[in-house]
């Protein structure tokens, strides 16, 4: 009978320790939570929305040949641009030439991209819908911006330096419009989010 | 504060160029390591091969043609990721200590998108076509070669700090941090 007791006390304090392990841990994840909860919401539409932009963008070029009208539309540009600096640039299709030098235009030398990268941190950064429409309306021509220059160095890299063309073109450039991206949103945060907060307060 | 933008800005610029001048020699150490790394878990039909430059190609054995060409510029988002995290005005055991964690974290992308590269070539091989899926995993590779460097970072290196602040701004609408907090160093 005393043995009994004794085990059912033992079984008790077991129950008491789960109890009280259960209540801690709930406790800690509820904690984590509250305080990481715009974080994680952040980082998971942002996850999200590259997953979603991947798959449009996959759709739109198997259903609608929308990577072809985007080489083309950019091919366009940078020849306008080239033709603007007295460089002759011509657009035949997805082809530019030039007094320079001529490149074909592939879905890598658009902006799309670093576009789908700043549109999506914009997007999940936790901020209003009205900062954000600022921050995509200024921000999305600011990176097709800095595509043509990128573009248009390399014309002219291609030209002075061909010996340096492809370490400018694939290490160098291709770092840079990301980062150039990045900045972008970083500035967007810095100066219509923070500073909006402040004019709040 | 635009001093402090322009001095980062150019902090990365120098240090991405400065890689592109390493790069010759660094990415094919790179592409070896992911070579070695990678090779128990592929198929014994397939060889892998490090070009001069630092290219992985994947072959079947016997065919000399290569089925997945892994190019050594598509690397070259460890640049990127490196000047980031070097121009980051952190303390510099904080800093290194995430460069070698985000080196980390980007080595296991890259193994993972050339361990799912081979797969998609070989499950295409097998079935004679390209699905759907198989282009969505393709270009879900193809947007995390430009995407893996910055998110590594802002995860690691800045993002963290970011948006902790836009954390206690919504809870405790104190005065918002400027950039030049961020000198200051640290989550």
């Amino acid at each position: 009978m005393a043995r009994k007791k004794h085990k059912h006390k033992e079984q008790s304090a077991l129950e008491q320790k789960f109890d009280a392990f259960v209540t801690s841990a709930v406790t800690r994840v509820q904690d984590f939570w509250q305080r990481n909860k715009l974080i994680i919401r952040a980082w998971t539409v942002f996850a999200l929305m590259i997953g979603a932009f991947t798959t449009l963008l996959l759709f739109l070029n198997l259903y609608t040949g929308f990577d072809a009208w985007l080489n083309r539309v950019t091919a366009l540009m940078l020849a306008g641009a080239l033709w603007l600096l007295g460089a002759n640039g011509q657009a035949i299709g997805t082809v530019v030439t030039s007094k320079i030098f001529s490149a074909e235009i592939i879905t890598e030398c658009t902006a799309i991209f670093p576009l789908m990268i700043f549109l999506a941190a914009v997007i999940a950064y936790p901020s209003g819908w009205k900062k954000k429409l600022w921050g995509i309306l200024l921000g999305v021509p600011a990176i097709l911006f800095v595509n043509l220059i990128r573009l248009v160095t390399l014309f002219y890299i291609g030209y002075w330096f061909p010996s340096v063309f492809e370490t400018a073109h694939l290490l160098v450039w291709q770092s840079l419009i990301i980062f150039f991206a990045v900045l972008f949103w970083l500035i967007w945060v810095e100066l219509f989010v923070h500073r909006g907060r402040v004019s709040h307060a | 504060m635009t001093r402090f933008w322009l001095f980062f800005v150019a902090k990365v610029l120098v240090l991405v160029l400065v890689f592109a001048l390493v790069a010759p020699v660094i990415l094919p150490f790179y592409c070896g390591l992911q070579i070695g790394l990678i090779r128990p878990f592929v198929s014994s039909d397939l060889a892998l091969r490090l070009q001069p430059d630092g290219s992985i190609y994947v072959h079947y054995k016997g065919h000399p043609k290569p089925a997945v060409e892994r190019e050594a510029t598509s690397f070259s988002g460890l640049g990127l990721m490196l000047a980031l995290f070097l121009a980051t005005p952190l303390p510099w055991q904080r800093r290194l200590a995430r460069l070698g964690l985000g080196t980390l974290a980007l080595l296991g992308f890259h193994l993972i998108a050339l361990g799912g590269l081979i797969a998609i070539w070989d499950a295409m091989f097998k079935s004679g076509g390209i699905s759907f899926e198989l282009r969505w995993a393709y270009m879900l590779i193809a947007s995390g070669d430009w995407l893996a460097p910055v998110a590594i970072w802002g995860a690691l290196g800045y993002g963290r700090k970011e948006l902790a602040y836009a954390t206690q701004m919504r809870t405790s609408k104190s005065t918002p941090p400027a950039a030049s907090d961020w000198r200051s160093g640290g989550i």
